[in-house]
C-alpha cells in the first residue's frame, strides 16, 4: 500500500503569547535590536531571552496510507489545526518533515477568496482556482456546482445580496467538488444548521468511500466516529494515540481519562472514592438486561440500565440519588432522580449496600455520545453532589435509531423519540357508518 | 512526491515554475482586482483616465501659469501626462504591492498557493488603468499635432519595465509590511516625496546642473523620460540612466525574490 501522508518528527516553535508580542513589535525594534547586538557583540542571549518559546506541537510521527480517513482530535490549543496548517504548506514547520504524495486540497474554511462584491458565477471560479482547481475543470463542473448549491436564481447576482446561508450553500458546493488525492479539512462542519451538516456529512462520507485520504480534524465524536477509520489524538502539541479503533480513543477523549479503559463504567476502587458523611458511592455504570456493562455503541432502542451501587451511612427520607444526561454538545437532555415517582412511590434507602437501577428512557435519545452525571442531594437542603461537580461520569453512546433508515445520520433535535403514528380514514369511515 | 521542510530548499527556478503553475490564480486575482474596483461606480473604469487628467490639468496651471515655465519642445500638457501616466502606475503598483500580504491574510492563512503571486496581482491590474491611459495620452497628442515614431513600439516595453520594477520594490516591502506595519505608513509620504524630487511634472533642465546626472540616473526618471522619448520624440533618456535602473529592477526582483522566500514559511504566523 501506498503512503500518502509521511510525517516525521515534526514540530512547531511559536513565541508565546506571539500574536500580541508580534504585532507591537515595530521596525524600531528591529533596527535597535540588530543596532545594539552589532555594537555590544554577541550579546544576543539577552535579547533572546526576552521571548519565551513554546512548542505548539512537538515530535509528531504518522504515517497515512493511501485512502485512510483519518480523524484528528484534542482540545483547543492541542495542535491540530498547526498540523494542518503544516501539512497544506501554510505555515512551514520548526522542525521535522512531512512527505506528501499526491496532489493536496486544503479545506480550512467556507469560501476561502469569496469577495462580496462579485456575483455568485465569478466567486465560484475565484474560490475554485484558489483552492487548486483548474478553469477547465470547473468550468466543466460548473453546472453540477450551481445545481448542488440551489442558487441558480441568484448566479449573476453580486454575492453580498445573498443570505449567508445562501452564501455558505454556494461555497460548499465549489469545496464538494474538489477532487484532490489528499483532502486536509478543518471544522467544516463546525457552521451551519443541522440540514447542512448533515449534507456536509453525506459528501464527506461519499469522499471518504472514494479511495480518497481524508484528515480530517473535528470536535464532534460521531462524526469523527462514523467516517474515519483511524483517530490521531493530540494534546499539548503531543501526539496521545493514534489508533483504528475509534470508538475507544473518541470515548477516552471525551471522558478525559486516557489511562482508564472502560468508561462505560466508574468504579470506587479504580478512581478516587467519592464519600460523604451520608454515602459512599461504589459504583455508576449503564448496563445491559443480563448485567454486562455497555461499552460498545447501542441503538436507542436497546435496554440499558442505569446502575448506582451505594452503601449508606446514614439513611435520611430526603437522600435522592440520580443522574444528568448531556450530549455532545453540552446540552442537558434531562435530569433524572430517586423523587421522580410521586410521593409514596419513591424506592426506601435503607442503610447498608444497596443498589439503584433505573432503565434509560427507550427510543428517545438520539445519536451521539452521552455523559451521565452522576448526582445527590437532600431534598430541598443541600447538594451533596452536583451533576457539574460530579467526578463520577460515564459515557454511553447511541449508535442507530429505531426502525429508522437514518442509520448514519443524526436526526435533527436534541432527542429523537420513536412516536407512534396513527392513521385515520374519515371518508371511509363515514361511509361506513352511513351504511350501517 | 512532495516534502515540507523547515527550511525551503527549493532553487529559485522551483519558485519560478510554480509561479507558472500558479498564473490560473494570478489571472482570477487580478479579474477580481479590476472587477471590484470600479463595480458600483457610475462611470466605472473612465475613473482610471480621471485621475491623470485632472492632473495634469492641475500642474499645468501651476506650471505654465503661474510659475510660467520656460517652454520646450514638447507641449506641457503632454510631457506632464506622460510622466504622471508612469508615475501614478509605478505608485500603485508599489503601494499595493507592499499592501497585498496584508490585504489577502484571509486568503494565505487558509489555503496555500506561491506566495509571490501577491505582490504580482497589483503590477498586473494597475497595468489596464495604465494602457487605458497611455491610449488617452496618444489620442491628447495626436489631437496637439504631435507625431507618433517608429519609437511609440518601445511603449509596452516602457510599461512592462515599470511593472517589472513596481514588483521588485513590492516583493521587498510585502513581507515587510506584513510583520512590520511601519512600511504601510512611511510608504505614502516617501512616494510623494520621491514623485516630487523627480522629473515628473517639472523637466530635469530646470535642476542646478551640479545634481542634473543625479536625476538622469534615477530610475523613475528614466521610466518618465523614456516614456516621453517613445511617444512624443523629445530627448532620451541616458543610456547611464537606462543602465542603471535596468540593473537596479534586477536586484530589485532577485533580492526581493530572496526576502520574500526567507519570510513566506512564517509569514502567517507574523502577520
Amino acid at each position: 500500500m501506498t503512503i500518502a501522508i509521511e510525517a516525521r518528527g515534526l514540530g512547531k516553535q511559536y513565541l508565546r503569547g506571539s500574536l500580541a508580542h508580534q504585532r507591537l513589535r515595530t521596525l524600531r525594534d528591529a533596527l535597535s535590536e540588530w543596532g545594539s547586538r552589532a555594537f555590544r557583540g554577541r550579546h544576543a542571549d539577552g535579547s533572546a531571552g526576552r521571548v519565551e518559546r513554546f512548542w505548539a506541537l512537538q515530535d509528531v510521527s504518522f504515517s497515512i496510507n493511501e485512502g485512510e480517513v483519518v480523524g484528528i482530535i484534542g482540545r483547543n490549543g492541542s495542535g491540530k489545526s498547526t498540523l494542518l496548517k503544516i501539512i497544506s504548506q501554510i505555515t512551514a514547520p520548526s522542525a521535522g518533515e512531512v512527505r506528501l504524495n499526491g496532489r493536496t486540497g486544503t479545506l480550512l474554511e467556507i469560501g476561502t477568496g469569496f469577495h462580496q462584491e462579485l456575483t455568485g458565477r465569478e466567486n465560484i471560479f475565484l474560490n475554485g482556482t484558489i483552492l487548486g482547481m483548474g478553469r477547465a475543470e470547473i468550468a466543466r463542473k460548473f453546472d453540477e456546482i450551481v445545481a448542488f448549491s440551489g442558487v441558480e436564481d441568484f448566479i449573476d447576482t453580486a454575492v453580498k445580496r445573498y443570505s449567508s446561508g445562501m452564501q455558505m450553500r454556494l461555497a460548499f458546493a465549489v469545496a464538494a467538488h474538489l477532487d484532490p488525492e489528499i483532502l486536509v479539512i478543518d471544522e467544516v462542519l463546525a457552521v451551519g444548521d443541522v440540514e447542512f451538516q448533515k449534507k456536509c456529512l453525506g459528501k464527506m462520507h461519499d469522499l471518504s468511500q472514494g479511495g480518497r485520504t481524508v484528515l480530517f480534524v473535528s470536535h464532534n465524536m460521531s462524526a469523527v466516529d462514523q467516517l474515519c477509520g483511524r483517530v490521531i489524538w493530540l494534546d499539548n502539541g503531543r501526539l496521545v494515540e493514534d489508533s483504528s479503533d475509534t470508538y475507544a480513543v473518541t470515548s477516552r477523549y471525551l471522558f478525559g481519562r486516557k489511562e482508564q479503559r472502560k468508561t462505560a463504567e466508574w468504579r470506587a476502587s479504580i478512581d478516587e472514592g467519592m464519600e460523604n458523611e451520608f454515602f459512599t458511592l461504589r459504583w455508576f455504570r449503564v448496563r445491559d438486561e443480563q448485567g454486562a456493562t455497555i461499552d460498545t455503541p447501542i441503538r436507542n432502542n436497546e435496554t440499558a440500565v442505569v446502575e448506582i451501587g451505594l452503601s449508606v451511612r446514614k439513611p435520611d427520607p430526603a437522600l435522592t440519588f440520580g443522574y444528568a444526561l448531556t450530549n455532545e454538545a453540552g446540552v442537558c437532555v434531562y435530569w433524572t432522580s430517586t423523587e421522580d415517582a410521586g410521593y409514596g412511590h419513591r424506592p426506601q434507602i435503607t442503610a447498608g449496600n444497596i443498589i439503584l437501577t433505573s432503565v434509560l428512557p427507550c427510543g428517545l435519545l438520539n445519536q451521539g455520545v452521552f455523559r451521565l452525571d452522576f448526582m445527590s442531594a437532600i431534598r430541598a437542603r443541600q447538594w451533596l453532589v452536583h451533576p457539574n461537580e460530579s467526578r463520577s461520569s460515564v459515557l454511553l453512546r447511541i449508535s442507530g435509531l429505531a426502525e429508522s433508515q437514518y442509520l448514519r445520520n443524526t436526526w435533527p433535535g436534541v432527542i429523537a423519540p420513536a412516536l407512534r403514528w396513527n392513521v385515520e380514514h374519515p371518508a371511509t369511515t363515514e361511509a361506513q357508518n352511513a351504511s350501517v | 512526491m512532495k516534502i515540507i521542510r523547515p527550511i525551503d530548499d527549493r532553487r529559485l527556478v522551483g519558485e519560478l515554475a510554480d509561479l507558472w503553475r500558479s498564473r490560473g490564480i494570478l489571472a482570477v486575482l487580478i479579474m477580481r482586482d479590476i472587477a471590484i474596483r470600479y463595480r458600483q461606480a457610475v462611470i466605472g473604469i473612465a475613473w482610471a483616465l480621471v485621475q491623470p487628467i485632472v492632473t495634469t490639468v492641475v500642474f499645468t496651471l501651476v506650471f505654465v501659469v503661474f510659475v510660467r515655465l520656460p517652454s520646450s519642445d514638447v507641449p506641457y500638457p503632454i510631457f506632464a501626462f506622460a510622466g504622471l501616466v508612469i508615475w501614478q502606475y509605478f505608485s500603485r503598483a508599489v503601494s499595493d504591492g507592499a499592501q497585498s500580504l496584508v490585504a489577502n491574510a484571509s486568503l494565505i492563512t487558509k489555503v496555500y498557493f506561491p506566495r509571490i503571486v501577491i505582490p504580482l496581482v497589483a503590477p498586473c491590474s494597475a497595468a489596464v488603468d495604465c494602457v487605458l491611459a497611455v491610449a488617452a495620452l496618444v489620442v491628447i497628442a495626436l489631437l496637439f499635432g504631435a507625431n507618433l515614431q517608429w519609437t511609440a513600439a518601445f511603449v509596452p516595453l516602457v510599461i512592462l519595465f515599470v511593472g517589472l520594477f513596481g514588483y521588485g520594490v513590492g516583493l521587498c516591502l510585502a513581507p515587510l509590511q506584513a510583520i512590520y506595519r511601519d512600511i504601510g505608513i512611511i510608504l505614502p509620504f516617501a512616494l510623494q516625496i520621491a514623485m516630487l524630487l523627480s522629473p515628473i511634472v517639472y523637466p530635469a533642465t530646470i535642476v542646478p546642473e551640479g545634481v542634473r546626472w543625479l536625476y538622469r540616473a534615477s530610475p523613475i526618471a528614466v521610466m518618465a523620460d523614456a516614456m516621453r522619448w517613445a511617444l512624443v520624440g523629445s530627448e532620451a533618456p541616458s543610456s547611464l540612466g537606462v543602465v542603471v535602473s535596468l540593473a537596479l529592477t534586477v536586484a530589485l526582483l532577485w533580492g526581493g525574490l530572496h526576502i520574500f522566500r526567507r519570510l513566506e514559511g512564517t509569514l502567517v504566523d507574523r502577520i
